[in-house]
């Protein structure tokens, strides 16, 4: 019949037994690979090879350097800052006396034209 | 043979020895190579895809603590080569629709019955398939399958409601009789 129900499903699924020798054939794969000279690739991939202190002196050497140019780079930053904010201020110091220059001669002329005049009250009555 | 590993020691407590790899695949040869098969309908594909699952058992044996963690293990690799094997030939996939349904003839020995039915599995969408396999073949429960596959369970149950539905109607498009 062209009907089923869910034995009909676990009989068509039920399991099979893999060809003859398989096992013998992954035995057989499994020496072979063991037998392989060098490191094996572990579940992450392949392995560093050399001595475990190698590795973590190379890493340390490297959060070293890194840490070492972040360190240099900040202070090239703030020196370079620091010279241009040294700059700005020099500018304004020099407009600043350009300024003040220029409000006392214009002071000094007001002066001179305010000369003081002589009083001649009472003196021709 | 191979490398030492650590005794392993199923829920009762029965030990198998490192060298029990051999006692371990031939233990779950069966299992693994039907899961490939039931998925690949490949004899050939079947056999190389088992092969290379229990060589990665070999490699990882250390770091499995149970008898049931190999079980479980297993089946999760399997199940992930499975659906890498199928990405890897997508190319040539026949879908479920494209399955040609049985001839409407006389009423079919249990026996045909059993391969339409394995026929229609396998053209399934790779992950409605492995969820109806690990379903039948495996036995296991919707909570188990999102286990193993890593998806939450309604959408296991969901995969399982519409894929029988699937396989009732194809076969009851020649039938017009669906056992309730």
């Amino acid at each position: 019949m062209n009907r089923f129900d869910e034995a009909d499903l676990r009989d068509a699924l039920r399991r099979k037994e893999p060809p003859p020798g398989f096992a013998e054939r992954v035995l057989r794969r499994a020496g072979r690979e063991a037998a392989l000279p060098g490191p094996r690739p572990g579940p992450g991939g392949p392995r560093l090879t050399g001595p475990r202190w190698l590795a973590w002196a190379a890493a340390a050497a490297i959060v070293l350097a890194a840490a070492g140019g972040v360190r240099y780079y900040a202070a090239q930053q703030e020196r370079v800052a620091g010279e241009a904010a040294k700059a700005q201020v020099m500018l304004a110091l020099q407009i600043a006396g350009s300024k003040l220059q220029m409000v006392q001669a214009r002071v000094r002329g007001a002066g001179d034209e305010r000369a003081p005049v002589p009083d001649r009250r009472g003196s021709g009555s | 043979m191979g490398e030492p590993v650590a005794r392993i020691r199923d829920a009762a407590g029965h030990g198998e020895e490192p060298g029990d790899f051999d006692a371990i695949l031939r233990r779950h040869q069966s299992m693994v190579f039907s899961l490939a098969l039931h998925f690949l309908r490949d004899r050939d594909a079947a056999e190389e895809l088992a092969q290379d699952v229990f060589l990665q058992l070999h490699r990882h044996l250390g770091s499995l603590t149970s008898a049931a963690h190999i079980t479980f293990w297993l089946r999760k690799v399997t199940a992930r080569r499975c659906i890498d094997y199928a990405r890897r030939r997508r190319g040539r996939h026949v879908s479920l629709d494209a399955v040609p349904e049985p001839a409407a003839d006389a009423p079919v020995p249990d026996s045909l019955l059993a391969g339409r039915l394995r026929r229609l599995v396998a053209a399934l969408p790779e992950q409605p398939r492995l969820v109806m396999i690990l379903r039948y073949q495996e036995d296991l429960t919707p909570a188990e399958i999102a286990g193993t596959l890593g998806m939450p369970v309604a959408t296991v149950k969901s995969h399982l409601q519409r894929s029988l539905a699937l396989l009732r109607g194809k076969l009851a498009r020649v039938a017009g009789d669906i056992r309730p």
